[in-house]
């Protein structure tokens, strides 16, 4: 059952980033995105990160690509028309991907990974956050900082947008 | 077993790395170079969550929630920019946007 | 009496009174003549001949003998010896010399160049002495070309007639062509020792022997090289006399008489056998001359032929007696048809040496005719007169010559009584023609008184044709002053002497008959003489066309030598260009080679350097996407070298 699954999500983030990769327009290439995003959240799921599969879905898919989409509608100036963008260099391109993906499939290939078997915590969120505030409040705080300086930073900046 | 499944999820991580590599060299468009890093991002999450599954104290989850919160605000910000020069020169290309910066 | 080895100038040694004899002896008659020459006055060419001839009579009367050397190189020293044969030879010359010179004083008296003339005879007699005085045979060579440059100038004396330069130039190439032989004898004899006469010794080889053997046929005008001598005779005819009949052409029998003893048989067989021919064949073409002077220069080849085959068949001593009598009577018939000659010129306008236009001067020219009667019974042979004498010598010898031979070897004196025969036909041919019969001009000739200095000179030379000069006995064949230059006394058998003198009077006596009965007074020969064209006797008139043999020789040699240059041109020359021409191409294909194999690597490589620079430079693009392009290549150019190296 957890086969199906999975390669449900496969396919779903394999659909998701084969869109991506062979669209030319935006518009598609961010609903794509969003499309993977929550394949990759299920990903998650079946990792057993809960926690961080809400994330996922609640920050990503819901946040950042209707950031991406609203971008993409402010910097285009034609309406009514697909939003279309070309590619530069795609033959260099290819082959660096491709050989940054064939690099890691082959340090993943010979890498001795040994597992331990670990039980079942049923009460990951509370672990977490209990977590947070002991050994990463440090990360935690800071995190708080980021995103305060991002807010204010990015309200600034749409305020200067706003203002022209 | 669990090896293999974990493989499994590596190369997934893999092929999304290697993806959103072709989208940041070879597309015009400065938001479509953002969703190539977006891909990216989440590949290394991939990572970091499926080595979690191992870990009793779900270090890797944790590592993974930061780096989504910190991809947010990145993400953010950049989009703020790109408005704003946008806003300014009307130019939303790659290529054009490197012109403008040596002009 | 100083020994060898002296330095030349012998002022130094003063008191030494025979350098101070034998330098006045060399060098007085060329002063006399370059201060004649100078001062314009004859008396200074004659003093110092006349003071030359008294200076030799002083050494023959005291029996000087002389030997020095010159100091030519520091190691090397050139011989000049005195003895017996030289100062009589010297003595003979300065005499002829002096004759002639006096000849000279009124043949020459209206002469513009008479000054120049008596320069050049004293220059002549100078060299002929220096011959004599030689020791070393490379000084004896300098002197031989001296006495040959002299006869070119005496011959070509008159040298703006027409023809007359070319056939000086002719008498002297062909006396060059025998001197080179000469000189090619002469250095390969310095192989082997010493060059002084006196210092010879042993045999020569073959070759040198012949060498010089031509070298002195070329001076006394043998087979082949007889046929100047004849072209000789455009010069004035005193110079005749002295030269080309009693001296000159004497040294090359002078110097065979001098090296003879060191010859190769061979070679003394080749000289007899050329100088029987040689007289052979003056005999002939003697005979049908009609320029007198022709008649006598052909019959001093004959005579010369006679000296030579003397030398050959080894009686040197009396081929020297015949050289003497011969420079008598030669002279003397010379100088007589030069009085004619004179005597002609101021009556009338026609050629004054074709005996066709003589005839009828005993009366005219009487003293003239009584020396030259004189002198041309000497020539024939008849006894009571000197040449008698001498030519007996050379014929007994050759017939004792022949004896020790073999058979074929009577050829010689064979030859020799038909020559005899032949001079005496001639000479009488001759003399009928010229002074006998009626005149065949068209002038009227009167007696013409003869001028002292033209009488002189005759009379002694005939007195000197006579026997009592040489033998009181008109029948010997030697002379008393054989003593002089044979050191040994010539032993004949009287029966062959005998033969041989009766064989040879009688020859000459029919010769003398045979002559008469054609040419006399009245005859038809003597009176169709003027009208006598050549006819049927062209090959002997004309020398059976020796000169015409010479000049087509010069000329194919002329011929050869602008073909040698044609090749010359075309092949060296060609070869050269073409070498030039093939330099420059090469030059021009490693021009080529450079730019391209050389220069090109050299400019592939800066080449290369330009294009990856531009590639490298490229690499720092303002494009970013290109910048992580080639920074995730790095990554993974690194990441495989860790992974696989």
């Amino acid at each position: 059952m957890i086969i199906t699954v999975q390669i449900f999500l496969l396919m779903m983030v394999l659909a998701g980033v084969g869109i991506i990769l062979f669209t030319r327009n935006i518009v598609h290439a961010a609903y794509a995105l969003c499309l993977t995003l929550l394949g990759i959240a299920g990903v998650y799921v079946l990792v057993m990160s809960e926690l961080l599969a809400v994330v996922q879905i609640m920050l990503y898919a819901g946040g950042v690509v209707i950031l991406l989409a609203f971008g993409v509608m402010m910097t285009n100036r034609l309406r009514g028309e697909k939003v279309l963008s070309g590619s530069n260099n795609k033959w260099i391109g290819r082959i660096i991907s491709v050989g940054v993906f064939a690099g890691l499939c082959y340090l993943i290939s010979i890498s001795p990974f040994q597992t331990t078997s670990v039980e079942k915590n049923e009460d990951q969120i509370a672990q977490i956050g209990v977590s947070f505030l002991t050994d990463h409040i440090v990360a935690f705080e800071l995190i708080a900082f980021v995103l305060l300086v991002a807010l204010v930073g990015a309200a600034y900046l749409a305020k200067n947008a706003a203002d022209e | 077993m669990s090896e293999q499944m974990l493989t499994y999820y590596l190369y997934l991580a893999a092929f999304l790395f290697a993806s959103g590599t072709y989208i940041v060299l070879t597309r015009r468009s400065a938001i479509f170079v953002l969703i190539g890093v977006e891909l990216m991002l989440n590949g290394a999450n991939v990572v970091l969550a499926s080595f979690s599954q191992f870990d009793p104290a779900m270090n890797g989850q944790i590592f993974a929630i930061f780096a989504v919160v910190l991809t947010v605000c990145e993400v953010s910000i950049a989009l703020a920019i790109l408005l704003n020069i946008y806003r300014k020169s009307r130019v939303s290309n790659l290529d054009e946007l490197n012109q403008i910066g040596n002009t | 009496m100083d020994g060898v080895g002296t330095k030349w100038w012998p002022y130094k040694h003063k008191g030494s009174v025979n350098e101070v004899l034998i330098i006045s002896l060399l060098f007085l008659p060329l002063a006399g003549g370059v201060f004649g020459m100078l001062f314009k006055n004859t008396s200074y060419s004659i003093g110092g001949i006349g003071l030359s001839f008294a200076a030799s009579l002083l050494v023959i009367i005291n029996s000087i003998e002389f030997n020095t050397a010159i100091q030519w190189l520091p190691d090397y020293s050139l011989g000049i010896k005195l003895d017996s044969t030289a100062a009589i030879l010297i003595c003979l010359v300065t005499l002829i010399s002096l004759l002639v010179h006096t000849f000279s004083l009124e043949y020459m008296r209206e002469d513009d160049g008479k000054h120049r003339y008596f320069a050049k005879l004293g220059l002549f007699t100078f060299s002929m002495i220096g011959l004599l005085l030689a020791d070393h045979l490379i000084l004896l060579f300098v002197f031989w070309e001296l006495v040959g440059l002299t006869s070119y100038l005496l011959i070509g004396f008159w040298y703006k007639k027409d023809g007359i330069p070319a056939s000086a130039r002719l008498s002297f190439m062909v006396n060059r062509i025998a001197d080179v032989a000469l000189l090619a004898g002469i250095l390969m004899i310095n192989n082997s020792g010493s060059l002084n006469i006196s210092e010879l010794s042993g045999t020569w080889l073959f070759l040198p022997s012949i060498l010089v053997a031509i070298g002195a046929f070329g001076k006394s005008a043998q087979l082949p090289f007889s046929g100047w001598l004849t072209k000789a005779m455009v010069g004035p005819t005193p110079v005749s006399a002295l030269i080309h009949a009693a001296t000159m052409v004497a040294a090359g029998v002078y110097l065979l008489f001098r090296v003879a003893p060191f010859m190769h048989e061979s070679t003394l067989i080749i000289v007899a056998l050329t100088g029987t021919f040689t007289a052979l064949y003056g005999g002939l073409c003697a005979l049908f001359q009609h320029d007198i002077k022709k008649v006598l220069a052909y019959s001093t080849i004959s005579q010369l032929g006679y000296m030579v085959m003397g030398i050959g068949v080894g009686a040197g001593s009396a081929s020297i007696f015949h050289l003497f009598t011969h420079a008598f009577f030669k002279a003397g018939l010379f100088l007589g048809a030069g009085a004619i000659i004179h005597y002609l010129h101021q009556v009338t306008k026609a050629d004054a040496q074709d005996m066709r236009n003589m005839g009828g001067l005993k009366k005219a020219l009487p003293w003239t005719y009584s020396t030259f009667l004189v002198c041309a019974l000497a020539l024939t042979g008849i006894p009571f007169f000197s040449g008698f004498m001498s030519k007996e010598g050379i014929i007994i010898a050759g017939w004792e010559w022949a004896e020790q031979i073999g058979a074929w070897a009577y050829i010689v004196p064979d030859v020799g009584l038909i020559t005899a025969f032949l001079t005496a036909l001639y000479v009488g041919r001759m003399v009928l023609l010229v002074f006998y019969s009626e005149n065949r001009l068209e002038e009227k000739i009167v007696a013409f008184s003869e001028n002292l200095s033209l009488k002189v000179p005759l009379i002694v030379l005939a007195l000197g044709s006579f026997w009592f000069v040489f033998d009181w006995n008109p029948f010997a064949h030697e002379s008393r002053l054989s003593g002089y230059w044979s050191s040994t006394p010539s032993h004949s058998s009287d029966s062959i002497s005998l033969i041989v003198m009766i064989l040879s009077t009688l020859l000459a006596i029919s010769g003398l008959v045979l002559a008469y009965s054609f040419f006399k007074p009245g005859s038809n020969y003597e009176q169709s003489f003027s009208k006598l064209e050549v006819g049927k006797f062209k090959l002997a008139f004309n020398g059976f066309y020796l000169v015409a043999l010479y000049q087509s020789i010069g000329r194919g040699f002329s011929r050869f030598s602008q073909f040698t240059f044609a090749v010359d041109q075309m092949v060296v020359d060609g070869f050269i260009h073409f070498v030039g021409v093939g330099s420059v191409v090469i030059s021009k294909v490693i021009a080529l080679i450079d730019r391209f194999m050389v220069d090109g690597p050299v400019n592939l490589c800066g080449h290369i350097s330009a294009f990856v620079g531009k590639r490298v430079a490229g690499l720092s693009s303002r494009d970013i996407q290109t910048q992580l392009a080639w920074l995730l290549a790095g990554v993974i150019l690194i990441l495989s070298w860790i992974l696989f190296f």
